[in-house]
């Protein structure tokens, strides 16, 4: 064996190794290529894509076309279980905010509140223009005629009286005799069975005097009626008691008046002169002509 | 039995306990939160008296520092007083000899009691001390909140105007 065929020989021992590495590497670099030209590939792929998505974007119909069936599907979705998902937080969205915003709350509810007031009004009013239309049908039928008879006798007009029938009748719900200065009540009747009589005569007496005594009118006058709802209290004040009349309905001057003349008879034939102490005997027989005196007045207005 | 009606009226300096005498004797029960009386408050009670049932329409008065300050007609038609002050506190019986005497002026006929209130926040030391130095001998040493002589200051009352 020559000595170049040895030296070979070794280096081909020797370098092995590094052959079989550079053979792996060639491997490696080609897989590397493989996969670079797929990413290419890919990426050119995505490219086009992008650029579809893009065109899509641009023009809003094609972009429509391409998202609507998704969100109808949510929608639908959203639709049919919203109570279960957002039924929780709603329901404790609404509680707080009723909790702190209150007035916030009562301040927008007013007008509404206001319009269906509006609405029963109206409603009222047309059921009272109905109720006269009727009446004015019936012109020629023989209660009419009578009416027109009593509207002479009245001194008022026929029209006058018709629209007075209309409007809801007043009616005496409580009447109280007082006394001026004590507030003792020494007689009184209710339509309501109302409990603690002597407490309302009471404070009756309390609001009169406060009024006397915060505006200093004591030689201007006295009160002479409260408002409350769809109540009146009216007061007819004699020397030593006054007589206090809850009305509900439509009370005009005319029933007023008719009232005062009323309670004027009332009180002089039915209550004595000198009121010394106020026992059970006094209120029941106070009471008794009271609620007669009361039930004939109220004929007589009908 | 005969029943008959009268007015009467408690008055005294503010956060004396007028109303809690009221509601303990009238609804045998004692308020534990303070809430001042504005104007005037009205109650009502029956009263045995032995021949005769007084239907008491007690008055209320809102406390005021002089009885000058009361408005004059809530004294009208009043058959009896009850003046209260507080055992515990000196400035609600300094005043009480010019109070009294002013209500006798007002309402010349009619009896007026007069109670120490919160007899119950005293000692026996200082209760006596306390007895030393008042302008007037009350009538009635009481307590709203836990009744003591309740009762009899408004029998007492109703029986004198009767």
């Amino acid at each position: 064996m020559n000595e170049k065929s040895l030296f070979e020989q070794l280096q081909y021992i020797l370098l092995e190794q590094d052959r079989k590495r550079n053979r792996q590497m060639a491997d490696k670099v080609e897989d590397i290529q493989s996969e670079v030209s797929d990413l290419k590939e890919e990426v050119q792929e995505i490219k086009e894509d992008v650029s579809g998505l893009k065109e899509g974007l641009e023009d809003p119909e094609k972009f429509e076309q391409k998202v609507d069936p998704y969100v109808k599907n949510r929608i639908t979705d959203l639709k049919v279980n919203f109570q279960h998902y957002f039924g929780h937080e709603v329901k404790e969205t609404i509680k707080t905010e009723l909790e702190h915003s209150r007035d916030d709350f009562i301040e927008a509810l007013y007008p509404i509140i206001g319009q269906v007031v509006r609405r029963y009004v109206k409603y009222s009013f047309d059921g009272f223009l109905e109720n006269v239309n009727h009446r004015m049908s019936s012109a020629f039928s023989p209660k009419r005629w009578a009416n027109r008879v009593r509207a002479v006798f009245a001194g008022v007009s026929g029209d006058e009286l018709l629209i007075q029938e209309s409007i809801a009748q007043a009616k005496i719900e409580e009447a109280f005799v007082i006394h001026m200065d004590s507030g003792l009540l020494i007689g009184s009747y209710s339509s309501n069975n109302t409990t603690d009589l002597d407490m309302i005569a009471g404070m009756l007496t309390a609001i009169k005097s406060f009024v006397k005594d915060a505006f200093q009118a004591k030689d201007q006058g006295e009160l002479e009626t409260i408002e409350y709802g769809n109540y009146r209290i009216l007061i007819n004040h004699f020397h030593k008691y006054y007589v206090a009349t809850v009305l509900s309905g439509m009370v005009d001057a005319k029933l007023k008046e008719r009232l005062d003349v009323h309670f004027m008879e009332f009180s002089k034939k039915h209550i004595p002169d000198t009121i010394g102490d106020i026992d059970d005997r006094l209120f029941s027989s106070v009471s008794n002509k009271l609620k007669k005196s009361i039930q004939d007045f109220e004929k007589s207005t009908k | 039995m005969k029943s008959i009606s009268k007015k009467i009226i408690l008055t005294g300096s503010f956060c004396v306990g007028k109303t809690s005498l009221i509601s303990r004797f009238v609804y045998q029960r004692f308020p534990f939160n303070y809430q001042t009386t504005l104007g005037v408050r009205i109650d009502k009670k029956l009263v045995e008296t032995g021949d005769v049932n007084v239907n008491m329409i007690i008055w209320d008065i809102g406390g005021e520092q002089t009885q000058a300050r009361v408005p004059e007609s809530y004294y009208l038609g009043s058959s009896g007083v009850i003046y209260v002050f507080d055992l515990s506190r000196p400035s609600s019986f300094y005043n009480m000899a010019n109070d009294v005497e002013f209500i006798r002026k007002k309402l010349p006929k009619s009896p007026i009691i007069i109670v120490g209130n919160k007899v119950d926040l005293l000692d026996e030391r200082t209760l006596e001390e306390v007895k030393s130095i008042l302008p007037i001998e009350p009538d009635f040493y009481t307590s709203a909140r836990v009744g003591n002589n309740v009762e009899d200051v408004f029998l007492k009352l109703a029986q004198a105007m009767i």
